[in-house]
């Protein structure tokens, strides 16, 4: 058999997965960890952390739901039992920071979450306060 | 979880990606060095040939003639499915070729879903991730949905796409194996194990993003211990990511030995490979084996004397000298 096919066989194999290896080289960032969040203010979180880091975007959207479609303003925390606002504003209390936050995951990992299109965060309140 | 974790996050997917390029890299050179006897490409259109007979622009690539038709008639079987597209079922009523795409689109809905699911799995091996691959990921979640119930609350707002596409061609690809019932009789178990493998996948990878949540930092950072060939000692992650990597593992292990391998084996496919030119190039058949020759001048010489009487009974024996 003529070599044609084993070269464009070999080039889409070694291009496609040996892509991300190469990739990574040349961007010098090879098995770059998570990278690490400012501390937050505050003892603890709304819910358990452990929870928060896989979950806040459920609860984010339960109390977008609350607020916006059933008025509910209060959340009771399921782990602490304490009462919280239900507003953004509650976050920035200790979370006093979007790009040294939010960002860092939210890059590492490729997530484009849009509640930016339309909610402040604490560095455009700083500017504009 | 420590050991499992160990195991089941760092041992497995080495043993299994090694399994994978050096089975795929073997099958590639294995399947380069076999013989090509005939020049035997199979073709739907007609063929070139004298100037005077009428040959469409599609009949240059369905039966091509050079090289960079047959490059694009690759091009068109992998990116579109031709062969696939001129799949007819027979009617008996009718005694008639009737068309049938279904195949095709669900079999192409499959393939194109399944590329742009690894292309958005890119993020997770990509540091930083790049412009393409947000991109990809912004085209395919432009549907952004509100589905919660009491029970129930998606955590996403942006449903992938060809996340759900690929299930569903999955789903159909099996069902046509299971309910048709000409396709239940050719189907071998290794049809379904190819399959089931993939819908564990992906119903596992469907369940992280939609109804269990993992932290897809630490994924991603497993990732990239995996990648740099640094692992983490003892991966402690969701074991709902741990199951999708599992399957993940199998199916790639399984892949150099499975029908899966019709991936490379397209393109070293010679009814599809090879230009329709069997008038102007000649094919040699490296089973030839070499043929010592006899001029004519060798062959006279051997049988001078039966030549000679030949000539004397009045036939024409030597050729007419050129002038």
């Amino acid at each position: 058999m003529s070599k044609t096919p084993l070269v464009a066989v070999l080039l889409i194999f070694i291009g496609f997965f040996f892509f991300p290896y190469f990739y990574s080289v040349a961007s010098g960032q090879l098995g770059k960890p998570v990278p690490e969040l400012e501390k937050p203010k505050g003892d603890h979180c709304i819910e358990d952390a452990k929870w928060m880091e896989e979950n806040h975007m459920v609860l984010l959207k339960e109390w977008r739901d609350h607020v916006i479609r059933q008025g509910i303003r209060t959340y009771i925390s399921d782990t602490y039992g304490t009462a919280y606002n239900i507003s953004t504003y509650t976050c920035f209390e200790c979370h006093t920071s979007k790009a040294n936050f939010c960002d860092k995951c939210h890059d590492y990992t490729g997530v484009k979450p849009n509640c930016w299109d339309c909610h402040v965060y604490p560095e455009l309140l700083e500017k504009y306060r | 979880m420590s050991v499992l974790g160990t195991i089941v996050g760092v041992v497995i997917p080495y043993i299994a990606g090694f399994i994978f390029v050096v089975g795929v890299i073997y099958r590639i050179f294995f399947w380069s060095r076999s013989v090509v006897p005939f020049k035997i490409p199979t073709t739907c259109g007609q063929q070139k040939s004298l100037p005077w007979l009428r040959r469409t622009w599609m009949d240059r690539f369905d039966s091509p003639y050079t090289n960079w038709e047959t490059a694009v008639r690759m091009l068109m079987e992998v990116f579109l499915f031709r062969s696939l597209w001129k799949n007819v079922r027979y009617e008996l009523p009718a005694q008639t070729a009737v068309s049938t795409k279904w195949l095709w689109l669900f079999a192409l809905t499959f393939h194109w879903s399944l590329l742009i699911v690894l292309i958005r799995h890119f993020r997770f091996f990509l540091e930083p991730v790049p412009d393409f691959v947000n991109i990809i990921q912004n085209l395919d979640g432009f549907l952004e949905v509100h589905i919660g119930w009491l029970w129930f609350q998606l955590h996403v707002v942006h449903i992938m796409i060809t996340g759900l596409t690929l299930l569903v061609a999955l789903l159909y690809l099996l069902y046509r194996r299971l309910f048709m019932p000409r396709e239940r009789s050719l189907s071998l178990p290794s049809d379904y194990v190819a399959l089931i493998l993939l819908l564990c996948v992906v119903i596992t990878g469907l369940l992280m993003r939609y109804v269990i949540s993992v932290d897809v930092a630490q994924v991603k950072e497993l990732a990239q211990g995996l990648l740099s060939f640094h692992p983490p000692a003892s991966p402690d992650l969701h074991w709902l990511f741990m199951l999708h990597l599992l399957f993940v593992s199998v199916l790639l292990a399984y892949f150099p030995f499975s029908k899966l391998m019709h991936s490379a084996g397209i393109f070293f496919s010679p009814t599809r490979n090879m230009p329709n030119n069997n008038r102007a190039v000649r094919h040699i058949n490296p089973w030839n084996y070499p043929v010592k020759g006899v001029d004519w001048d060798e062959f006279y010489e051997e049988f001078k004397e039966d030549m000679e009487e030949l000539e004397q009974m009045g036939y024409v024996v030597k050729p007419e000298e050129e002038v």
